[in-house]
């Protein structure tokens, strides 16, 4: 094998590799989109409580005002009349679930990624994705075309 | 290999120090940090989540310009200049090199972050003080994020102008910044499958950028698991890596 | 280890040159065959565009070759520790202005992964070497063109090479300047290094190095020792006092004229002719003042192989 068909194959596994990745953002949004409708679904049934929403800094952003049982110096707030405390849901998490905490600051966060887990997944799969091509691009580099690197190795050429 | 990177850095620093660029920038970020926590509002929600969302933008945008003052001449000048040759003729493999530039660029960053974050957590620890971990965590999420900008800023350093440079590293910045809820939400009822689809591509391949956003958190005071913090620093650090990686590549076939 | 410090194999280099659309191919080197011994002292020649730097760059593995080989001390060049051994100095030094000269060297020292220690021993060293001890705290700025070649000589000598490799050592310098930097050369050269050194400047060549080495278009067209270069080129110079009768005589003979004032100078390259000429100056009582042994010298070496009408070469 010369090096120009190191190069295409080497390229071609690439290329396979952010084809796979992109299948799999695909069907990651789709499953996004579900979710998306599963929010609007939770927004009509969450009516008038809407209008406490901060939804001027985010309109997808959804506050619930429930009560927290668990005391928690760090999450009180001074110049609140009442315990302000966000307790974070994901979008998995069915509102009722949550009815019998009626003191709570409430806030799903359905399009959040520190509190979604399909976008968690996503990022968890971004970060296993690059670090599979940092692996390839390395064994590229340094393994299949080492032409152009500093060489360690001290072989005596004829 | 450490020895070189520290000679690099240390290089890197000296002329970063001895740029007035760099203590302009820090002045106008402290400047503009302290004209921020002045602003008061009636409500202390609003004053709080004014302070939060204009002060750690503030701090990314200065950390942006202050990346792209040090870096976009970086390797540029130095090919330009031929003194690269210098460098190169010596026992050094270009990934040490670019690895020993970035570092640079990210110490600076970091003494910048440090400066300006100690001064915004001064002002959270009497507005907030419970937030303080948290603004601590946006801010390390803003370190990383302008990691990932520098090392574009290294790479296209090897590949265009500087001033080329600029928009590229700008656009990157804004196309990573886009969240893909926005391109689910808003741009689905407006365009096609197809050009959706393609805009997602595009999305896939360029840094995420909304993983470092958290400001809508601290603005609800809301905490976030550690675990994401670490996450998605993992995530920043690969990121910066991956491009480094690739500048190395495009470093070996560049004709200097 | 082998005497051969520098051995080049038909090395051959195509830049590509990515235009729109379309990829323009140079030939900046073809075939290049070399060979650099030890404790030589290497003239490089050749006008500009000729691939002296490409030739230069493919030593130090800056650049990969397109075709053929490089050997530099025995090894590829790209080899960690063969980089190790050889000392670069470009053709025009741009240093970063902002630092001092201590500081810069010490980042030399670094990417030769010395330690803090030995690393200040030898700037020590190389700046007494190049006569700069007492200027190490001041800026590159500061200095001039001269003071900054010599700065970059000094980091050339950092790692005690074995190999030097100079690019235009004396370019754009005061005759001053000059001198000192090629009694650094010299001294260098004393201590055994081997050094390849290309320049524009024929007559320093011709001065200090012992082999020497001709591109043009790309190709190496006439090289070895020097001494072996300009004696091909021998020939005698005779000053004569003329009258009509001797250049009378002489008309038919393979020997030129040039007059200058009244004096008629016969320059001939064979010995023969010379011994004629000689007798028929006697012979007419023409007055001889003076008969010279000549050689070319490397510029008109150079002249002449520049112009295309010569393409001999020795080894």
């Amino acid at each position: 094998m010369n090096k120009r068909h190191v190069k295409i194959f080497f390229f071609s596994i690439l290329f396979i590799l952010i084809l796979i990745g992109l299948f799999y953002t695909y069907s990651l949004v789709k499953l996004d989109e579900k979710l998306h409708l599963i929010e609007k679904e939770h927004e009509h049934h969450m009516g008038e409580l809407a209008e406490d929403d901060p939804g001027k800094i985010d309109n997808l952003l959804m506050k619930d005002l429930v009560k927290d049982h668990e005391p928690d110096g760090e999450h009180h707030h001074k110049s609140d009349d009442h315990n302000h405390h966000t307790h974070v849901h994901t979008a998995e998490c069915e509102h009722s679930e949550h009815d019998h905490e009626p003191d709570y600051v409430h806030i799903e966060w359905v399009n959040k990624p520190y509190f979604n887990p399909i976008y968690k997944a996503n990022l968890l799969f971004k970060t296993l994705f690059i670090l599979l091509i940092i692996i390839i691009l390395f064994i590229y580099t340094y393994i299949i075309d080492k032409s152009k690197t500093l060489k360690e190795d001290n072989e005596i050429p004829q | 290999m450490f020895t070189q990177i520290k000679a690099i850095v240390k290089k890197y620093l000296l002329k970063a120090l001895r740029n007035k660029m760099f203590y302009s920038i820090i002045f106008i970020s402290i400047a503009y940090i302290y004209l921020v926590t002045i602003i008061k509002f009636f409500d202390i929600e609003d004053t709080f989540q004014f302070l939060i969302d204009f002060s750690l933008s503030g701090i990314f945008n200065m950390g942006v310009l202050l990346a792209l003052t040090l870096g976009v001449n970086e390797i540029s000048s130095e090919i330009k200049s031929k003194s690269i040759y210098l460098s190169l003729s010596k026992p050094l493999d270009r990934l040490t090199y670019l690895i020993g530039k970035l570092l640079g660029i990210l110490i600076v960053l970091f003494i910048y972050i440090f400066v300006i974050g100690l001064e915004l957590i001064i002002v959270i620890s009497k507005m907030a003080p419970g937030m303080i971990l948290q603004v601590i965590g946006a801010l390390l999420l803003i370190f990383v994020k302008l990691g990932i900008i520098s090392a574009f800023i290294l790479l296209f350093s090897l590949l265009v102008s500087p001033v080329i440079n600029v928009f590229m590293t700008l656009l990157v910045s804004f196309i990573g910044h886009i969240s893909i809820n926005y391109i689910n939400v808003i741009l689905e009822d407006s365009y096609s499958p197809s050009s959706i689809m393609i805009t997602k591509l595009v999305k896939f391949i360029f840094p995420s950028f909304e993983f470092f956003k958290i400001n809508e958190a601290l603005i609800q005071y809301a905490k976030i698991d550690f675990m994401y913090y670490f996450e998605v620093m993992l995530y920043g650090l690969l990121y910066t890596f991956f491009i480094l990686l690739i500048s190395n590549l495009v470093f070996r076939e560049k004709e200097l | 280890m082998s005497d051969i410090i520098i051995k080049a194999i038909d090395l051959t280099k195509i830049y590509k040159i990515h235009r729109f659309l379309k990829t323009e191919k140079v030939l900046a080197l073809d075939r290049l065959n070399l060979e650099v011994k030890k404790g030589n002292i290497y003239g490089f020649l050749g006008p500009n565009g000729a691939g002296k730097t490409t030739t230069i760059k493919l030593i130090l593995g800056l650049t990969p070759q397109t075709a053929g080989e490089v050997f530099v001390l025995g090894k590829d060049p790209r080899d960690v520790a063969t980089k190790g051994k050889i000392g670069y100095l470009p053709e025009i030094a741009y240093y970063e202005k902002y630092l001092r000269i201590d500081e810069i060297l010490s980042y030399y020292a670094g990417l030769y992964k010395m330690d803090s220690k030995f690393a200040k021993e030898r700037i020590d060293y190389v700046l007494e070497t190049v006569g700069l001890s007492l200027f190490r705290k001041r800026f590159l700025h500061e200095y001039s063109k001269g003071m900054l070649q010599r700065v970059g000589l000094a980091q050339a000598l950092l790692n005690d090479p074995d190999l030097l490799i100079l690019d235009e050592p004396t370019s754009g310098l005061d005759p001053i300047a000059q001198i000192e930097i090629r009694d650094i050369i010299k001294d260098l050269a004393e201590e055994g290094k081997t050094i390849f050194l290309s320049s524009h400047f024929l007559s320093e060549v011709e001065l200090i190095c012992t082999h020497v080495g001709i591109l043009k278009n790309a190709k190496l067209i006439k090289w070895g020792p020097m001494g072996d270069l300009l004696k091909i080129n021998k020939f005698f110079e005779i000053h004569i006092e003329a009258n009509k009768e001797f250049e009378n005589e002489i008309t038919g003979y393979d020997v030129s004229k040039i007059r200058v004032e009244d004096k008629l100078i016969v320059s001939t390259e064979q010995a023969e002719f010379k011994d004629k000429v000689l007798s028929i100056a006697i012979k007419t009582k023409a007055r001889i003042l003076a008969v010279y042994p000549r050689q070319d010298s490397l510029e008109t070496l150079f002249k002449k192989l520049m112009k295309g009408n010569e393409d001999v070469h020795t080894n």
